[in-house]
């Protein structure tokens, strides 16, 4: 056991990633005794390069096999190597290269390299975190995306605001990690086992012979509400957000609402949605009780907001809110029902998100300059007119966000409402019935909501004329990342059917179901992995 | 039964861990310093830990050595170390620009 290497061999991404992230950290200690900008632009590169040869190895490794579902790692080891583990991982290197590029020219020039090793290690994090199938690995990846947030949140600018913010984030998340962990705690006592897959059957099968340890069941899932609740902001964990990204800077804060975003669902998704549907009716209801005030909360909160990053924050929140109705929809359908689209909606929704909410921060950064950020949603008065690529980038990710049609947060969202509706029409019985239909009119009701603040900013750009230029020296890098990600806004808005299939895959994967004949060998990539 | 040797259960523990953890989160909640609330933290991390060990307990399960409880343990610790490091820096980082490590001091961002 102690010499099988397979886990090395199938980590070997995240290694690889971090050793370049190390790296970064003594090169720059001994290459340059006095950073500046060219050694900026070096290291930027670099991280970049580490990050899309993670992705590479990733993909040539274990592209083809997990595709078909052959590498199956044998017993309950610690890590699982499904479609979905894959998905996730490739998501977070997506966003990962998009977030190196968008700090290109972000912060100071002596701490990049301080910046971008912690980029990557956070990547890491995520990537870790995604592979996980037992309770410490588990942890541990969740951990190691936290410590690196809370280093890269004091980088981002030395203020007395971004100190706060910083003391607030880390306060809050590690009481949110302590519960988490302590939900752990009750999750290994019912098992006795710290695999996923065991306590997933130990909670199936539990019986009164158990002496009672099974009715600490519903505590052990409250525990992981909130722990999880807080990395993705959902409430009534979320309310630190807006503080937290109106201190960070635009880079921060895109990276805030994306990393935690990612590995909170992911656990949410393998944790809860897998593992955990056995605990029967207050599971779903709980889902649904914190979709519905998440999504409300976030929404109408965000109808006032004056600052961006804040009503950001807020729609963080409130997209929180909707992937917790795909939660919801997985935790209340009946276990023997294969494919109930509840987690691949989740996963469809989080790809949607991260790319929307990416652009538009990145737009932001390239907008404004080091020491004078866009704070205000007035200072992007005619930008249409001064800048109009920027402005249509953002005006995309707006609409994305906000879910009109040709764009990719409609899918998402149908997707999403969808379900929703056909898990209602599907079931005999009246409270599912009942409940669901209210989560599907609140989230429409909510979504029509948010166009309101989204199509603002919009407005704002568009019909407004400027009273001072902005900068827009946020660097070609942060240009990039903004395009790149508008760019695959639209590709998925205009052609869904490829994200729409991964998705379900990656559901089947996670859920340990067999491909169906039509999705088993079709358009696998060519690469083996062995 | 003698009181000095009546057996303690796993269930004492998991008191012994819930009152760590409540009392972490107590001293969490109401501490303006700094240092104060990090020490909060290593309470509620140890509530769990102890929570942990207790559920490994060979006597809880037999056949069963437990040591995926300790080795969680073994790991938070490891963790927690981590953390006070981070939030010693972080510490600092707030003291130069507040002069004081008094939480409630900062209220730069409200709305």
């Amino acid at each position: 056991m102690f010499s099988d290497t397979t886990t090395v061999w199938v980590l070997w991404p995240e290694i690889a990633l971090a050793a370049l992230a190390v790296w970064i950290y003594v090169g720059n200690a001994l290459f340059r005794p006095k950073p500046n900008t060219q050694t900026r632009l070096g290291w930027t590169t670099f991280a970049a390069a580490a990050v899309a040869f993670a992705g590479f190895a990733l993909y040539w490794h274990q592209g083809g096999a997990v595709w078909r579902q052959s590498l199956v790692l044998e017993g309950h080891g610690p890590l699982a190597i499904d479609y979905f583990a894959y998905a996730m991982r490739t998501v977070a290197l997506l966003a990962g290269f998009l977030l190196v590029l968008q700090a290109s020219r972000a912060g100071e020039n002596e701490l990049v390299s301080e910046y971008l090793g912690t980029l990557l290690l956070a990547i890491v994090g995520v990537m870790l975190t995604a592979s996980a199938n037992e309770l410490i690995f588990l942890f541990l990846g969740l951990e190691m995306l936290s410590i690196p947030t809370y280093v890269l949140l004091f980088l981002g600018r030395r203020d007395g605001a971004t100190a706060e913010a910083t003391i607030k984030y880390f306060f809050l998340s590690v009481a949110s990690s302590a519960m988490l962990l302590y939900g752990f705690g009750f999750l290994y006592g019912m098992a006795g086992s710290t695999s996923l897959t065991e306590i997933r059957a130990a909670l199936e099968t539990s019986s009164a012979a158990d002496g009672g340890l099974m009715t600490m069941a519903p505590l052990a899932l409250i525990l992981v509400f909130a722990g999880l609740g807080f990395r993705i902001a959902a409430a009534p964990f979320h309310f630190y957000a807006p503080d937290v990204y109106q201190g960070a800077t635009h880079a921060n804060a895109s990276l805030l609402s994306i990393l935690p975003k990612i590995a909170g669902v992911v656990v949410f998704v393998r944790l809860v949605g897998v593992t955990m549907p056995a605990l029967g009716d207050f599971a779903w209801q709980l889902a649904i009780v914190l979709s519905i005030l998440t999504m409300t909360i976030g929404n109408v909160s965000a109808l006032w907001q004056t600052n961006l990053r804040r009503l950001m924050a807020y729609s963080s929140i409130a997209h929180s809110g909707y992937m917790l109705i795909g939660l919801a929809v997985a935790l209340a359908a009946s276990p023997a029902e294969a494919a109930t689209g509840g987690l691949s909606s989740v996963i469809l929704y989080l790809f949607v998100y991260v790319f929307a909410t990416l652009g538009a921060f990145a737009a932001f950064t390239y907008l404004g300059a080091k020491d004078r950020e866009v704070n205000r949603i007035d200072e992007l008065a005619g930008v249409a007119k001064t800048r109009p690529v920027a402005a249509a980038i953002i005006a995309v990710c707006m609409f994305s966000l906000s879910g009109i049609p040709p764009l990719a947060g409609f899918w998402g969202k149908l997707a999403l409402f969808g379900n929703a509706i056909r898990l209602a029409t599907n079931t005999e019985s009246a409270t599912l019935q009942w409940w669901f239909i209210v989560l599907a009119v609140v989230g429409v009701l909510n979504a029509a909501v948010a166009a309101a603040y989204y199509l603002r900013i919009v407005g704002v750009m568009y019909f407004r004329t400027a009273d001072t230029a902005l900068p827009s020296q946020g660097g070609w890098g942060a240009w990039s990342a903004a395009a790149a990600a508008a760019a695959m806004v639209l590709a998925v808005g205009v052609l869904p059917g490829r994200l729409f299939d991964n998705a379900q895959r990656a559901e089947l994967a996670v859920k340990g179901i067999a491909l169906p004949e039509g999705l088993s060998q079709a358009d696998a990539p060519t690469s083996l992995a062995k | 039964m003698v009181p000095l040797v009546a057996q303690i259960t796993v269930s004492h523990y998991l008191v012994v861990g819930a009152v760590l953890f409540v009392t972490g989160a107590v001293c969490m909640a109401t501490k303006r310093n700094i240092l104060g609330v990090l020490m909060g933290v290593e309470l509620v991390l140890n509530g769990a830990n102890v929570n942990f060990i207790a559920f490994g307990s060979p006597f809880l399960r037999e056949h069963h050595l437990g040591l995926d409880g300790q080795l969680i343990a073994v790991f938070v610790i490891v963790l927690a170390a981590a953390e006070a490091a981070v939030a010693l820096a972080i510490a600092l980082n707030f003291y130069n620009n507040h002069t004081t490590i008094d939480v409630d001091r900062a209220e730069d961002l409200k709305g």
